[in-house]
């Protein structure tokens, strides 16, 4: 059984110190067991400007279990699967306590995200790089953020969609439909 | 402290109207501490909620500060009536959710509500019994009982939680109960202000001072109000009662304070720490290899001792073949040898008439079938009636293969 009352509480506790923390989390859908963390980029760092996305599921016996927690923003990080966003971090494996929250374990891993442990990796390629090539995974990191996340202004996303044919006003009323979502906006256009 | 409010007031939706100060929400579930639990470490979490997030296998860590403990320890009593009366309707709001959630589950925190804040009960609907032994058979009704009229009552409004509050305990136009008085906070062995407060694995209140006179006599810290030894080390400083006494009688608690560290100045300190010692299992200590792993620990996994709370037993342990409940109860080889009065951790209706056998030791197997196996029955009778040689007959199990190699 999934305790809904304390993640409800977290919500709100979250929501209540967004600025303070930089942290959101909003549910996915009406259950609570699917939620979407975003974390902005830690600055000075590559991912200094960024927006990450994180897909929260929540187990049967959380909080007695870690939440299960993977990027769905592709990231270019040691300790993140630059192919899946799998995350490599002991509080949510075996550390886990249940006195940490949602709100804890996204704050972690903007720190790891500030501290990269390559000597633990997940991504042995972003690893090894990191260690033996350090500024070409600076530069890495810094074109992922820039592609994956960031969101694009509008303009540049009426530009992109007025330039595969479609006709500018049709463009911006299916984004403003789409509440600037450029892919749903280009589901819109395509299925008429 | 106290942010009561005009209380008369109806609760209007499902939010309490109290403003519950962050020191006394449970880490866990975020909601009021509720039979609140006092770990060797000091720090809080409800009763639920620490039993919860205890390891099966293992010494368990504290939530907040992963402090290693082996003990569930009993509910703080003291500081669970100081929280009914600082936040009546919270509190409330709790009772009625966690006794629905053990309803559901058939299994049940310690009464302490019906069996001792209502001694007036004795002549309402909901009897119950003389005292916190348990030994009456109507008790086993009890809880359901209780849980029926929670759920009778007119929900909200109606202030007056169990019929038998009426008189003493009715929370609207009070705001004497709604205090703190010095009389809830007072040592069991001083008499006075409690100061440094440490809570024993029995849930009993000392200052610490008291705490390190106690043991000076004996090695081991005996609860003066229940008699029974704590088995763990020396627990430390509950802060948040702590902050409590301070912020509520800073006059009284300062002088007292002051006064303690100039007697104790040079004898406590060397003591407290010769006490640390909870967090590492009685046997075997100091083998590499995880204790829970190793066959021959005989260690009883999810398995909790009644009487000290050790969990999981490891060695022999002896369950009551008398005991209807669900959760079934409990004794380490060290209880069982010294016959103890304490009633189940889970309101188990358990007698001292009641019979022991020997429980098995469950196999754990490092494969696929373990998971499957754990949770299955963990427990298979032995004939023998709890006596000791019931250990050296056949059991005819693997067990016998594994122990002795």
């Amino acid at each position: 059984m999934i305790d809904y009352g304390r993640v409800q509480k977290e919500l709100v506790d979250c929501e209540k110190n967004k600025d303070a923390s930089g942290v959101r989390v909003s549910p996915k859908s009406d259950n609570l067991t699917r939620l979407t963390g975003t974390i902005p980029g830690p600055i000075g760092t590559p991912y200094e400007g960024g927006t990450f996305q994180i897909d929260i599921t929540i187990p049967e016996d959380y909080p007695f279990e870690p939440p299960k927690m993977q990027f769905s923003t592709k990231v270019w990080h040691p300790n993140i699967s630059s192919q899946s966003g799998a995350i490599c971090l002991d509080i949510l494996k075996d550390q886990w306590s249940p006195a940490l929250t949602l709100k804890t374990a996204l704050v972690s891993i903007q720190a790891l995200l500030s501290a990269p442990e390559p000597k633990d990796p997940q991504d042995a390629v972003v690893a090894e790089q990191y260690i033996k090539n350090y500024q070409v995974f600076v530069s890495t990191a810094r074109y992922w953020t820039e592609t994956f996340a960031k969101n694009s202004s509008l303009a540049e996303k009426v530009r992109k969609l007025v330039e595969m044919g479609f006709g500018e006003a049709q463009v911006r009323s299916a984004i403003e439909s789409s509440g600037g979502d450029e892919n749903v906006a280009l589901e819109k256009l395509c299925s008429g | 402290m106290a942010e009561q409010k005009t209380l008369a007031e109806p609760m209007a939706d499902d939010e309490s109207p109290e403003e519950i100060s962050d020191q006394f929400l449970c880490c866990v579930c975020l909601e009021l501490l509720y039979k609140p639990i006092a770990l060797s470490c000091g720090h809080l979490s409800c009763f639920w909620c620490v039993h919860k997030s205890m390891n099966g296998f293992r010494e368990s860590h504290c939530p907040i500060c992963r402090y290693p403990f082996v003990h569930f320890p009993s509910v703080c009593q003291k500081l669970h009536f100081l929280l009914k009366k600082i936040y009546p309707l919270a509190h409330k709001k709790r009772e009625e959710q966690v006794l629905n959630e053990e309803q559901e589950l058939d299994c049940f925190s310690p009464q302490i509500d019906v069996v001792l804040d209502e001694p007036k009960a004795m002549d309402e609907s909901v009897c119950c019994g003389d005292s916190l032994n348990v030994s009456d058979p109507q008790k086993v009704e009890e809880c359901s009982n209780a849980a029926k009229l929670l759920s009778t009552l007119p929900s909200r409004g109606d202030t007056s939680c169990i019929p038998c509050n009426e008189e003493s305990n009715v929370h609207e136009n009070d705001k004497v109960s709604t205090q703190i008085s010095k009389d809830d906070l007072l040592c069991t062995a001083c008499k006075e202000l409690l100061v440094r407060p440490v809570v024993l694995n029995c849930g009993h209140v000392y200052c610490e001072g008291c705490v390190v006179d106690m043991a000076e006599e004996s090695e081991k810290i005996k609860c003066q109000e229940c008699h029974v030894y704590d088995p763990r080390g020396f627990p430390k400083v509950c802060l948040v009662l702590d902050q409590l006494l301070e912020e509520n009688f800073p006059e009284e608690y300062n002088s007292r304070r002051s006064g303690i560290q100039k007697a104790h100045a040079h004898t406590s300190k060397g003591n407290i720490q010769s006490f640390l010692k909870e967090g590492t299992l009685p046997v075997n200590n100091n083998n590499d290899m995880p204790q829970w792993l190793n066959p021959k620990s005989k260690v009883h996994f999810h398995a909790g001792c009644d009487s000290c709370g050790v969990h999981p037993i490891i060695g022999d342990r002896y369950r009551c073949k008398d005991c209807k409940e669900k959760m079934g109860y409990d004794l380490c080889k060290d209880c069982y040898d010294t016959p103890s009065k304490v009633p189940g951790r889970f309101n188990q209706q358990h007698t001292p008439d009641h019979r022991f056998e020997l429980a098995e030791v469950p196999q754990l197997r490092i494969n696929l079938n373990a998971i499957g196996f754990l949770l299955g029955p963990m427990v298979n009778s032995i004939e023998g009636g709890g006596s000791d040689d019931g250990e050296e007959r056949p059991h005819g199990s693997s067990n016998e293969s594994s122990s002795t190699e």
